[in-house]
Formats: structure tokens, C-alpha cells, sequence
């Protein structure tokens, strides 16, 4: 065998090992921080304080635009536009209110948290309050992106009076994030943590198209059952951090993934063809978030992780929602 | 004892094939042909010869655990042994070439291997209760015999302290731990345990060993210095009993009382455990959580149709406290979460027959190995809960038993009996790949060479529908025949039923001639009480060829092939006399070979929601290993059982307590 053709010949033998190392190495995930390489940063209870009995009408809270409409009730959002558009991956800025998750476990009460996050919040008209007190802690959040792996989450909290359209400053921080897991179809989970909890963030792609059956949702369930799901771009869930016990999470979302290269013609509709409406790939993803700290553990364990859960399929998709 | 007469020749594809194995019988620290028993001090003195010789195998990594698959590099090739348990052999492959090179005879059928760090492959053969220690000579030739060491009954796992001055077995049938000196395998100490051990794993200090049990719903906890075993038992819980902040400000979880078998989910098929090497200190235990049903109350099959009756999970157990950390016990699960209804798009076939676990510290992943799937799943394993952590999954040959991850590259083996293949899983890259052109996780087997007396068809097929998970034939949740009957044996758990509660029964080695058939005795073939039981389960059904196919692997799958007494001891004979007296009355219902009439009587046993108040006298084939006991479970023990039947099932309260002792004994030698 000539000297050119040995070296063809292996050549073409490890050409599969040599693309299976580039593939490889192209799909890396960024590494696992350990707890103290977690950015640091403030984040918010709901406010122990007595409620206020009322906020003066002329009182304002940067990114808290009340709005009383049709029907009476009270609407907050950021802006304007997330009130009557809001982009297809989700208003940038979420909204919760306090709820308690849980029960209450010998006579302590259950924990007081932000909840389920939305793009706006609709409070009750001053009719339906029939005089009670109807001034109500808000807490709205939004991702910052600082560069490609690092971002914000910036926060106010403030009350909110239906009544007056009145909005008080409570408090408002910030909290470093870094990005600990690349989703495909550009999704991103962040990580941060204050000083009780870590917080595990996931931002939606801005590219996601609106899906003919609305967008779907990011859920999240906690170790105890609480479940959560975003009206907005993100999703963040706070695991509490203590010596001897974990706290874990799963946060769900879907994957936009690339068409198909014979994909189905566009979907007509109402018997018509459309350009407005395409078929996309879709599969559910499952990020699985804990912190737990055994005995010998030297610091808090942080674990984020993802896997599918389920398999793809294809849903029609809203090529441009705003001329729909 | 030890083997040097063993000869050995290249066959003519590169394989080698035994042709001569005259003296490779090892022997043993008992009779050759009767039951086994502990080894004694005597046996120690034999095993000097197991002393590391000459091997030229060097283990790859210090799992310092047993698996039916581990690595050791030789001459530079990285070698997988399998336990091949059809073959009754060792093989060695090439992982790289992906050959097999050599194959080792052994005088039983291998459960478990290890490979120590002076590299003396440690191999445990279940059926002959023995342990043997080999070595490698070169890559290409069988293992050479050093030693055979007696073991208690039915040896199914191994491990060893990180100094490998210890050596650690866990007897399956034999209900004990023992305790061996690393160089010579002498024996040091036998600590008993409850029913079905399984995997060990020893503690980062090497203080304290975890045993898994199939059944029971407990780990054990041994302190290797006070040989002294605590069961920690292991409750699920479904993730909807609410939480607290803790005076500390943390978060704490409303519990379930452990204790109680009303609360939670009852543990079973915990065959396997893992040490998380990053984070150490946590010991990782795989297993299916049961809701049985409320036994007090009639359902409509076995357990309640209304909630998902096994569910997988991971438990952690964290080696400062000893116990598990409670969000590994959450079940937040599909199946929990959306009970029995199951969209077939998001159908995911769960691991309900986890059978083999190992940690990949690179990734920090767990591998499980589900047998009834085929499938290894990757989990998280530095989370807190990792079942909730699923990361990807690999397609492997039927029957996965073992898993070696391979510290050199990112790859695990994973060996599956059932088709006796190696599967090489690739561990590199990123967990979640699009399908869409390109093979998202790797796989590649090895075949091993044909079985020289192949097993019959019918029985290979039964054993691949017996252990079948999600066959909608079987089941309408999922569940396989092994999963009320891990092993062949039964799950120790009582069922609420259609009839009322009920007991799983042993199969192995005693249901070929039990007819009629369950607790009732309604049916008198085993062919109509295995289709009355799929339909009870919400299964199709199966075919006449599946269904012999079934039968056949029941009826002859072996039952345990030791007992932990001698039968001819003079304790045994007095029970024997005493069992067979007019007095005592137990053989005037259990007669025959089977020790069963085939009839039904009421031993004022009926609970309060039993249809009937009569039952089949159950056979007392291996009724020492098989509590609870009675159709609903009530007596925890024999002991129990023997002090309360009096004038409802025989005569014993004239029985004096060395009597009832010497019953005892001769009972669990059946």
C-alpha cells in the first residue's frame, strides 16, 4: 500500500471520531458554578409591614403604569404597549402579587411569596371592594442582559391602590445572574442568589414564534407541589437555601427547534392559504433546579440541569403576530 | 481449593473456547452437594491462596463497588468483565476493539464482580453461595481460579472499604452482610438483615456500609465497627403536603411519618445504589415508590385504579445523618402529578425496574440501568432530588444489569443479560440534542458468543414479557409482572383488591405446582389466573404463545437455592417431628411436595374487606424468606405468626418456646 494511500486510509477511518470530537466539543455547556460562584445580588419578600389604607392619587412608582379600564377594574403593567402588545416571547417585565403556597405546619403559618408571574396584574374596581382596603403589594421584575453570559434581574416592589391609581415605592434591588444552561432555540437559564435563596431564572428567546394555540407557557412545579406559570418573558423560582435540607424545582418550557427541511407546506386558513402561519418543531423541556446541603458539604450544592420531556412535535406558529 | 488444572484454547474466530475444565470445580466451606452455610473460621485457613498473585489487570477507577460489569486496563486495552449469568462465565472485551477475547467457565451462575486494586477479580456466584477470586494472566486469556470462598446463601452483592481491607457480600436469600478480610476473603463477621439485600455501598469514612433491599421498603444502615444494623425505612411522598419556613427562616416539609405504612409510598425494587463522588458524602439509591391501595376498601384492581401506583424515584441518603434528604422522597413526578392518564405524546417510559446504578463524576450524572425498558437514564446527580433531574437516556440491550463508567474517556458499559450484549454509551456532549439529523446519544454493543446449550425460546420470551414496563398486555399503568415480583419472588407488600387485600406471592421455584391458584383458589390453571390477573392489572391480555411463554419462565425460574440451616440439624428434626404431629396439625393442610392441600379454610382470618372468609392454603415452599405473612399481610414474622394462629390455623399454644423455636427452623428450611 502506497504511503498516500495509509494515510487516506486513516484519514477516512477517524474521520468519525474527529467529527464526533468537533460536535462535541461545539455542544458544551457552559460550566456548573459552584454556590460561591454564583453572582450575588438583593431579591424581595412580600412585605411584612401593615398594608397602607391607601396611596394618594398622585403618588407614582417608576414601572408601574395603573390604569383603570372598561368594566372598572385596575390594570398595572410596565408599559403601554405590554398592556395592548405585548412582544410573542412574552412582556419583559413580570408582575406577582403575595400568596401563600403551602400549609401551615404546627401553628406557624405557611410562607408568604411572589407568585405566579404575569404581564399585568388586574385588581378589583372600587365597586367591587364595597370600602374595604384594596391597596395590594406588587412586585415586578425584569432580565437585564448585561452581555453574553451575564445579566440583571431588576426589581420594584410597590403598593397599589385600585382605588386611586395611586402607586408607592416599597423597595426595589437588583440581582446578579449568570447563565448556567443554554436551551436550544436560544432559550437561557440564569442563576443568582440574595442571601436566603438561590434563584434560578428562565428567559425565553426572543426569537420565539407565538404558537396558533398561544404561547406556552414556562411552568414551574416546587418539591412541594406549588405550581407556577409565567404570563411573561421569564420564569424565576427562588430554592431556599439551609444547612441539612434542599430545596428543588422543576421549571418547564418549550424549545422552538429548527423546520424541517420538508417541512409542511403553510397551513391554510379558513380553507384559505395563508403567509401568516407556518409549521414549527416544538419539544418540552424540563429544567430540573436544586440546591441541597448535606452534612459534608462544604457549601450549598447547586444543581441545574435540563433533559427533554417529551417528544417533538409539530404546532403552527404565528410567522408575524402583529399584522394576524 | 485452589484451581490450577484448568486448560484453555484460541477458537477458531478468536474466541476462546473452553475444552477442557476438569478441576476448575472449586470447592467450598461445606458439603459440595448440600445446602450452604456461613463459612466457618476453618474456611478461613483455606483461603490463604487468595492472595494476589500476578495479575496484570489494573482496575480502571475505584468504584469499590460490585457491578456485573467492571474495567481494568491490560497491556494498555481497556477490558470489560461481564458477569454473564446465562453463560456461567466471565467474559473479557476489548472495549475499543470491541471483541470479546476470552471467556471464563465458572462453577455457578455470577451475580456480581469486582476488580481490587492489585488486580484480583472478585466474582460472586449466586447459585453456588460461593465467592472466587481470579486473575488476569494477559488480555487474551481466561481468568485463572485462585480461590473459592463459601458464602452465605445466595450471594448478590459486593463491595469493598476504599483500603480494600474489607470486603463486603450481601446474601439475598442468606438475609446477611458479610464481613471479609480483603487479602485472604476470610471471613470476620456475618451480620444479619432484613429480606432481599442487594447493592452495598461503603461511606467516604469506611465506617459505615448502605445496604438496598428489593423489597421491604427500607436501607440498611451497618455500622462496620458494631456490626450493627439499622433499617432507615424510605417513604415517598407525593409533593403535595405543603411547607413551612422553619424558625431559622428556611424551608422545612410537612413529613410523613415513616412509620406508618398509611402514610406516604412504600419502597420497593431498590436493587442498586451509587456513590455521588461530586458532592461526596451522599449515597444514591434508585428505586419505585407503591401506593397499594387502601387495603381496607375493595378497588377495582391491584391498588387504586385513581392514582398512579409506582412511581420511580431516587432516593439520597446523606452519610452525616444517615438519612435520607426529604426532597429526594418528593414525588413531583408525571405520574404523580397526572396519576394514571397518560397522554400518548408525552408518554415517557418510566424506570420501574431500576436494576444497576454508577456515578459519572465528570458530569455529575447518575446512570440507572431500567430493565422492563432497556433503557440507562441520565440523572442530576448533585441535585436533591435527582428523579426530577432527567437528563437523556440511552436505548441498550434487553435486560440491563450493570453499569462501568470508564474514568478515561466519557463513556459508560452497560451490560444486559437478557440479549448478553455490552453497550457502550457515549457520555460526551450536550444532554438535550435535537433528533433531527444526527443520533442524539451513542450507542454501540457487543455481542457475546453463542450460549453453548441456548436457552429455550419459550422461556427467553417469557422473560422478556415477565420483566416488560409500560406493555400495555400486561398492564394499564405500566407495571411488569417483576414489579410485584422482583426476582421472580414477591414484593412483601399487601394489595387492596377486587377481593380484598392480598399478599404477592412467591413465584420463583414454587409455583409450578400450586394449582389452584391464588389466595382464593379460583382458578385452576396457571394460564386463567395469569390472564384474571392482566385483566385485574388493566393489561390486554396475552396471546396463547406469549402466555406459555410466561408460563414457562415462572415455572421454571429457580427459587432460592440455599437455605440458612442445615436441614439435618437436631433444632430442625424436633420442628419436622413437631410439624408432622397430630398435636401441632400443620400437615393436615399442608401436605404434599408443595406443602399445600389445594383447598380452602377459614382461619378466622378474614379482614374487613374481604369478600371471603376462606382461603387456599399457600404453599411453604421458602416460607422463611417470604413475610409478611397470611393473604393481608398481618404477621410481620414467623415468630409472630406461630405465638397467634393457636386453635385458628393448628395447635401451638401447647408448644414450649424452644419448640416453637425448633418449628421456626424447620420451617424456613422448606
Amino acid at each position: 500500500m502506497s504511503r498516500r494511500r495509509v494515510a487516506l486510509f486513516v484519514l477516512l477511518a477517524a474521520a468519525p471520531l474527529l467529527l464526533a470530537d468537533v460536535a462535541t466539543a461545539g455542544d458544551a455547556e457552559p460550566a456548573q458554578p459552584s454556590f460561591t460562584e454564583l453572582p450575588t445580588g438583593a431579591m424581595s419578600d412580600p412585605p411584612t409591614k401593615k398594608t397602607p389604607w391607601g396611596i394618594g392619587a398622585g403618588e407614582r412608582a417608576t414601572g408601574f403604569v395603573v390604569s383603570r379600564m372598561a368594566g372598572e377594574y385596575t390594570m398595572i403593567a410596565a408599559t403601554k404597549t405590554d398592556m395592548s402588545n405585548p412582544p410573542p416571547s412574552g412582556a419583559p417585565t413580570c408582575f406577582s402579587q403575595s400568596v401563600q403556597n403551602g400549609v401551615s405546619v404546627d401553628g406557624e403559618p405557611a410562607a408568604a411569596e411572589w407568585g405566579q408571574p404575569q404581564a399585568i396584574v388586574n385588581l378589583p374596581s372600587a365597586a367591587e371592594l364595597g370600602g374595604r382596603n384594596g391597596v395590594t403589594a406588587l412586585h415586578s421584575e425584569r432580565v437585564v442582559t448585561v452581555d453574553a453570559t451575564r445579566a440583571s434581574l431588576e426589581w420594584v416592589d410597590a403598593w397599589v391602590d385600585p382605588t386611586t391609581r395611586g402607586a408607592r415605592l416599597i423597595a426595589k434591588g437588583t440581582l446578579a445572574l449568570r447563565v448556567v444552561r443554554n436551551l436550544p432555540g436560544g432559550g437561557l437559564v440564569f442563576a443568582g442568589r440574595d442571601a436566603e435563596r438561590v434563584h434560578v431564572v428562565v428567559v425565553e428567546s426572543a426569537t420565539k414564534k407565538q404558537s396558533f394555540g398561544g404561547r406556552e407557557q414556562l411552568l414551574s412545579v416546587s418539591s412541594h407541589g406549588a405550581t407556577s406559570a409565567s404570563g411573561c418573558h421569564h420564569l424565576r423560582i427562588g430554592l431556599h437555601v439551609e444547612k441539612g435540607n434542599s430545596d428543588t424545582a422543576t421549571l418547564f418550557t418549550t424549545a422552538q427547534l429548527p423546520s424541517l427541511p420538508d417541512a409542511a407546506p403553510r397551513a391554510p386558513l379558513n380553507g384559505k392559504p395563508s403567509n401568516n402561519l407556518t409549521t414549527i418543531r416544538v419539544r418540552p423541556v424540563a429544567i430540573a433546579a436544586s440546591v441541597s446541603w448535606a452534612t459534608r458539604d462544604a457549601e450549598p450544592v447547586v444543581a441545574i440541569s435540563a433533559g427533554w420531556r417529551a417528544r417533538e412535535q409539530n404546532v403552527q406558529a404565528l410567522d408575524n403576530p402583529a399584522g394576524f | 481449593m485452589v484451581n490450577a488444572g484448568s486448560k484453555w484454547t484460541m477458537g477458531k474466530f478468536g474466541i476462546f473456547i473452553v475444552i477442557a475444565a476438569a478441576g476448575c470445580a472449586a470447592t467450598k466451606g461445606g458439603s459440595e452437594h448440600g445446602p450452604a452455610k456461613a463459612p466457618t473460621a476453618a474456611a478461613g485457613a483455606r483461603v490463604a491462596s487468595c492472595a494476589a498473585e500476578k495479575s496484570v489487570a489494573r482496575p480502571l477507577g475505584a468504584p469499590h463497588m460490585g457491578a456485573t460489569v467492571a474495567l481494568a486496563e491490560i497491556g494498555g486495552k481497556t477490558i470489560a468483565f461481564v458477569a454473564d449469568e446465562d453463560a456461567r462465565a466471565i467474559e473479557a472485551v476489548d472495549v475499543d476493539a470491541a471483541k470479546v477475547l476470552a471467556t471464563t467457565p465458572l462453577d455457578g451462575a455470577p451475580s456480581q464482580l469486582m476488580i481490587l486494586a492489585d488486580g484480583r477479580v472478585v466474582v460472586l456466584l449466586r447459585d453456588t453461595s460461593r465467592m472466587a477470586v481470579l486473575e488476569a494472566e494477559s488480555a487474551t486469556s481466561p481468568l485463572a481460579l485462585r480461590c473459592t470462598v463459601a458464602t452465605d446463601a445466595e450471594p448478590v452483592a459486593l463491595a469493598a472499604t476504599k483500603d480494600e481491607s474489607r470486603v463486603l457480600v450481601s446474601a439475598g436469600w442468606g438475609q446477611s452482610l458479610g464481613v471479609y478480610d480483603g487479602a485472604r476473603l476470610a471471613l470476620q463477621a456475618k451480620i444479619p438483615l432484613p429480606r432481599e439485600p442487594r447493592a452495598i455501598a461503603v461511606a467516604d469514612d469506611d465506617k459505615v456500609a448502605y445496604v438496598a433491599h428489593a423489597v421491604g421498603g427500607a436501607i440498611s444502615v451497618v455500622d462496620l465497627a458494631t456490626r450493627e444494623a439499622k433499617q432507615v425505612p424510605l417513604r415517598g411522598h407525593d409533593g403535595r403536603f405543603g411547607f413551612r419556613r422553619s424558625k431559622k427562616g428556611g424551608r422545612a416539609f410537612a413529613k410523613v411519618n415513616p412509620a406508618d405504612p398509611k402514610e406516604g409510598r412504600m419502597s420497593c425494587q431498590s436493587f442498586a445504589l451509587a456513590k455521588s463522588v461530586a458532592p461526596g458524602g451522599r449515597i444514591l439509591a434508585p428505586q419505585v415508590f407503591v401506593d397499594p391501595g387502601e387495603i381496607e376498601t375493595r378497588t377495582e384492581g391491584y391498588g387504586d385504579a385513581n392514582q398512579a401506583t409506582e412511581v420511580p424515584g431516587i432516593a439520597v441518603l446523606d452519610e452525616g445523618t444517615r438519612a435520607p434528604i426529604d426532597t429526594s422522597l418528593n414525588l413531583t413526578s408525571d405520574a404523580v402529578v397526572f396519576g394514571n392518564q397518560k397522554d400518548a405524546r408525552d408518554h415517557r417510559e418510566e424506570c420501574l425496574l431500576p436494576r444497576a446504578a454508577a456515578t459519572d463524576p465528570r458530569s455529575r450524572t447518575l446512570l440507572v440501568a431500567c430493565a422492563g425498558i432497556d433503557t440507562v437514564i441520565a440523572y442530576d446527580a448533585a441535585s436533591g432530588a435527582p428523579a426530577n433531574g432527567e437528563k437523556r437516556r440511552w436505548v441498550t440491550g434487553a435486560g440491563p444489569s450493570g453499569i462501568a463508567v470508564d474514568p478515561k474517556k466519557p463513556r459508560a458499559l452497560v451490560w444486559s443479560q437478557f440479549d448478553r450484549s455490552l453497550s457502550t454509551l457515549d457520555l460526551g456532549g450536550t444532554d438535550l440534542v435535537d433528533e433531527l439529523g444526527k443520533a442524539p446519544h451513542r450507542v454501540a454493543h457487543v455481542g457475546m458468543p453463542e450460549l453453548a446449550t441456548p436457552l429455550p425460546a419459550a422461556y427467553v420470551l417469557g422473560r422478556s414479557i415477565f420483566h416488560a414496563v409500560g406493555d400495555a398486555r400486561v398492564s394499564k399503568d405500566g407495571r411488569a409482572c417483576a414489579s410485584c415480583h422482583p426476582d421472580g419472588r414477591d414484593d412483601a407488600i399487601t394489595w387492596a383488591t377486587p377481593d380484598g387485600p392480598r399478599r404477592s406471592i412467591m413465584l420463583a421455584g414454587r409455583v409450578a405446582k400450586s394449582s389452584p391458584f391464588s389466595w382464593s383458589g379460583g382458578e385452576k390453571t396457571l394460564a386463567d389466573h395469569l390472564a384474571n390477573t392482566f385483566d385485574r392489572l388493566g393489561g390486554a391480555g396475552l396471546k396463547t404463545l406469549e402466555l406459555d411463554a410466561v408460563m414457562t419462565y415462572i415455572t421454571t425460574m429457580r427459587g432460592p437455592t440455599a437455605v440458612p440451616e442445615p436441614a439435618s440439624g437436631p433444632k430442625v428434626q424436633r420442628g419436622a417431628a413437631i410439624f408432622a404431629s397430630k398435636e401441632a396439625g400443620c400437615a393436615d393442610c399442608h401436605t404434599s411436595a408443595n406443602f399445600a392441600d389445594g383447598a380452602k379454610h377459614d382461619v378466622q382470618s378474614r379482614a374487613k374487606s374481604d369478600r371471603e372468609a376462606s382461603f387456599d392454603t399457600p404453599s411453604l415452599r421458602f416460607v422463611g424468606g417470604t413475610g409478611p405473612y397470611f393473604h393481608d399481610g398481618r404477621y410481620k414474622s414467623l415468630h409472630e405468626l406461630l405465638r397467634d394462629v393457636d386453635g385458628k390455623m393448628g395447635h401451638t399454644k401447647q408448644l414450649s418456646e424452644n419448640d416453637l423455636d425448633s418449628l421456626e427452623s424447620y420451617l424456613r428450611t422448606l
